[in-house]
């Protein structure tokens, strides 16, 4: 299935929401990175996605 | 501290995943549904082995029993933080948290990676494991399912040794067990 078109995707909250994902942005990922030991990972903080389903399929 | 990479091929105590997905709420409204969930870096399974090796038997090898009295309906994990994040308090900052700064070269910080602050369990890794030194959070524990777990084969970094895996396993119960009494 399409994810944009898939309710349950991280794609379709993307598209359908304002909030999320709550990613670093590539600007604090760099100033990660440079500290040292802090940057490791791309995601290296826990961060929150919210999932809007705008129908629900039984 | 010593790690193994070896994979049993079954969720184990000491894992430690990441990418690991809490599910925070899920709510309806009106006909739509809202899921909020946390993706954390890495974790480690505090479960006990046994209760996971038994539980992947019947799960897995269908082990034919009158009773399923040894399945586990979830897996109990513990975040892993950037140390030096958590010196500087933003290792939450994404979710809106803002934690108490802990300093690195004075008293708390030491204490912190000695092992002497009760929530918190301070961990470096040996070359090739590809994770900053951390700290176990054990006020922050989870459970996540027992299948999701399993799916995420490829996202198990290593396997804390047991001998180590046995001293975060009773650090974490006794903090749990710990009494807190009020202020007289």
């Amino acid at each position: 299935m399409d994810k944009k078109n898939n309710v349950f995707s991280e794609e379709y909250a993307i598209e359908s929401s304002t909030d999320v994902p709550s990613e670093p942005t590539e600007e604090k990922k760099r100033v990660q990175t440079v500290a040292g030991k802090i940057g490791y990972y791309d995601k290296s903080k826990p961060y929150r996605v919210i999932i809007r389903a705008k129908e629900i399929k039984e | 501290m010593k790690v193994r990479r070896r994979r049993l091929g079954r969720v184990s105590q000491g894992d430690i995943y990441r990418d690991v997905e809490f599910v925070e709420y899920v709510a309806e409204k009106k006909g739509s549904i809202e899921i909020s969930k946390i993706v954390f870096p890495f974790v480690i399974v505090l479960t006990q082995d046994c209760d996971l090796e038994q539980d992947s038997k019947i799960r897995y090898q269908k082990i034919l029993a009158q009773t399923q009295d040894k399945l586990i309906l979830s897996v109990l994990v513990a975040p892993l933080y950037n140390v030096e994040q958590v010196y500087i308090g933003e290792h939450l900052d994404q979710l809106g948290i803002r934690m108490q700064m802990i300093s690195k070269i004075r008293t708390p910080g030491q204490y912190l990676r000695i092992n002497e602050i009760p929530r918190y369990h301070y961990i470096e890794f040996p070359e090739g494991v590809a994770i900053s030194p951390s700290v176990i959070d054990f006020k922050h524990y989870f459970s996540v399912n027992v299948e999701y777990l399993k799916r995420k084969k490829s996202d198990l970094v290593c396997q804390v040794s047991p001998l180590y895996r046995e001293d975060i396993s009773h650090r974490f119960a006794s903090f749990l067990s710990r009494i807190g009494l009020p202020e007289v």
